[in-house]
């Protein structure tokens, strides 16, 4: 139990964790220097989903002042919203932008479907392990579900490895079903699992779980004993403790199922062309992935650049096996929900 | 902000607000047509372009219950129409944050024909993206009385788009504002509609670093985005509680913003 979940165990000690999965390293050119990539020209225009506090618009204007011969428009929204304009603007036959940022996978999943994405290059896939290299988005960085407890109450020993076995267990748990993490967590589980184990898991679980208005209550219920475990994205208890360092919280991954998703940001191209790829590497320059773990928490995905103290490495997560497109595939999750009374 | 967009004319500030959200971008279809420029002036012509295009509407759905089904043919010369018209582009580029709700209302359309959905639900699509139409409408018209007071100016729209926290807040509470005027009037879904994207596509934005800050705020506030408010509004209670909880949700703004300011943003640190 202990070697399989390291991570977090201190969040200070984690640099000095060395498992590797070889799913997770296998193949990936280590970062490219912003130095070292090509001066961006001529005109682009990308569609920026809202989210983490304008971090993303602020690397955008970064990459702007660096370039400036590149006559860059931006438009912001949010991400599913910005997804079905794009739908709506080429069904119409009307502009569109070269590029996608999206905060997730399933509105970039939901362009891609509609077939307005082009084949993510070798150049982008490179730089990321096999297992996020997908021909309709490029990941950027990426975020897992985790089991947040509050290890005076909790042993570690007690979770379960598994997030299928949750329900065999006495824990009582915290959720916020009405949670877009929360549903794409559901939506893995179905796609891995199947229909019917999903549904046994939510009954199973159901008369043990206590609904939250975000995943941030829930994790600070599991800080204060009223639940036993938080099912939530793994920055909040990173962020809590980052204010409240004398919080009793730690944070735990099941191994290679819907427990330990992850969920990623990426970019989708959509016009031809050498501009939307090279500014795409960017998004992959250790500048970027190091600036997006040390301001938002998260995960960085491309040329194995190491996250700061208390960020999971991937190399050190073992998320499930999944196509993260599908991810938008989610309305039989709401109906199994609402089967379950959960929503 | 401006000043004169704070208080009771806030619904119009959202839309003065909005009439810059299309950030740095060129018009997606093209230029405007001078029309645009002199918006004020050409509201007539708008109102005549929604109604020529709830025209087309209707005869969808007419078609659509006639033979049972339809083709997309239709909805795709109702798109080709709406392109067309002057109306269009004084959304695009006027009122933006009421552009996009129009797409979407009409893939929604397109997609209940296109998968042979039953006469009701295709009626039930034509009347939102009517009703979309009908909000555009209403956002140039406030805005042009705005106009009447101020200048039409894109600073406010440029402080959101620089993704400041404090921009996105004051976005928030202004979209507040706008939730409980559609519950007044009572489109209780606009209302809660609104509610759930000031929460989902804003305040998750800029709740990171208040984390850190004060995470009981941010779970009070998660509380009464997606609890409280919108149960009040399922349970028709009182405009004056309604306005009370938006009220203490403001200030909890307010102090969230202050919080954010003293603690200094992230945004401080350089990419490069």
């Amino acid at each position: 139990m202990m070697d399989r979940r390291t991570f977090l165990k201190g969040l200070s000690a984690l640099g000095a964790l060395g498992v590797s999965p070889a799913w997770a390293a296998s193949g990936a050119a280590e970062a490219v220097p912003a130095d070292q990539l090509p001066e961006l020209s001529g005109d682009l225009t990308v569609y920026l989903g809202r989210g983490e506090g304008g971090l993303y618009k602020q690397v955008v204007e970064a990459i702007r002042e660096r370039n400036p011969s590149l006559s860059l428009e931006v438009r912001r929204g949010s991400s599913s919203g910005l997804a079905n304009t794009l739908v709506a603007e080429s069904e119409h036959g009307g502009a569109r932008a070269d590029a996608f940022w999206s905060i997730d996978a399933s509105s970039l999943g939901h362009v891609a479907s509609e077939g307005l994405t082009r084949p993510v290059p070798a150049a982008l896939h490179e730089p990321l392990p096999e297992a996020f290299r997908f021909e309709a988005f490029a990941p950027v960085s990426g975020r897992v579900r985790s089991m947040a407890y509050n290890p005076e109450r909790v042993r570690e020993a007690d979770l379960p490895e598994r997030i299928m076995d949750l329900p065999d267990t006495d824990l009582t748990v915290g959720w916020a079903p009405s949670y877009g993490a929360f549903q794409s967590f559901l939506t893995a589980m179905r796609l891995l699992e199947g229909e019917e184990a999903t549904r046994a898991w939510l009954r199973g679980i159901q008369g043990r779980a206590r609904s939250y208005a975000g995943e941030l209550g829930a994790v600070m219920a599991a800080a204060q004993g009223e639940v036993d475990l938080a099912l939530a994205n793994h920055y909040y208890t990173l962020r809590l403790k980052e204010g409240q360092p004398e919080t009793s919280l730690e944070l735990a991954f099941t191994r290679g199922d819907a427990g330990a998703l992850v969920n990623t940001s990426g970019i989708a191209l959509l016009s031809q062309g050498a501009t939307p790829v090279d500014f795409a590497r960017y998004l992959h320059s250790g500048e970027v992935q190091r600036f997006l773990a040390e301001e938002a928490y998260e995960i960085p995905l491309a040329g194995g650049v190491e996250p700061p103290a208390g960020v999971p490495a991937l190399a050190r997560l073992e998320p499930p096996e999944l196509d993260l497109t599908r991810l938008g595939d989610l309305q039989p999750t709401l109906a199994l929900m609402r089967e379950a009374g959960v929503l | 902000m401006t000043e004169t967009g704070r208080g009771s004319t806030a619904l119009v500030t959202a839309v003065l607000l909005g009439a810059a959200l299309a950030p740095g971008v060129g018009l997606a279809h093209g230029e405007a047509g001078e029309h645009v420029e002199a918006f004020e002036e050409h509201l007539d012509d708008y109102e005549s372009d929604v109604q020529a295009l709830g025209e087309r509407l209707d005869a969808i759905v007419e078609r659509y219950h006639a033979d049972g089904g339809g083709t997309t043919e239709q909805v795709d010369e109702f798109m080709a129409a709406w392109k067309e018209v002057k109306y269009h582009n004084a959304v695009e580029e006027v009122a933006t944050p009421l552009y996009s709700p129009i797409w979407r209302a009409i893939t929604d359309l397109r997609q209940a024909v296109e998968s042979g959905e039953p006469a009701k639900v295709v009626e039930q699509r034509a009347s939102a993206l009517r009703a979309t139409l009908y909000e555009g409408l209403g956002g140039l018209r406030l805005r042009a009385s705005l106009d009447e007071v101020e200048p039409t100016g894109h600073d406010e729209g440029a402080a959101e788009a620089d993704g400041s926290a404090e921009a996105t807040l004051q976005r928030i509470r202004e979209q507040l504002d706008e939730a409980v005027a559609a519950y007044g009037s009572g489109d209780t879904e606009q209302a809660r509609s609104l509610i759930e994207a000031a929460y989902f596509e804003r305040f998750e934005g800029v709740e990171g670093g208040l984390i850190e800050e004060d995470p009981e705020l941010v779970t009070r506030l998660e509380e009464a985005f997606n609890a409280e408010l919108p149960g009040l509004i399922i349970e028709d209670a009182p405009r004056e509680e309604v306005e009370a909880k938006v009220a203490s949700m403001k200030e909890a703004l307010e102090r969230s913003e202050a919080l954010l300011d003293d603690a200094g943003e992230a945004s401080s640190e350089a990419v490069f």
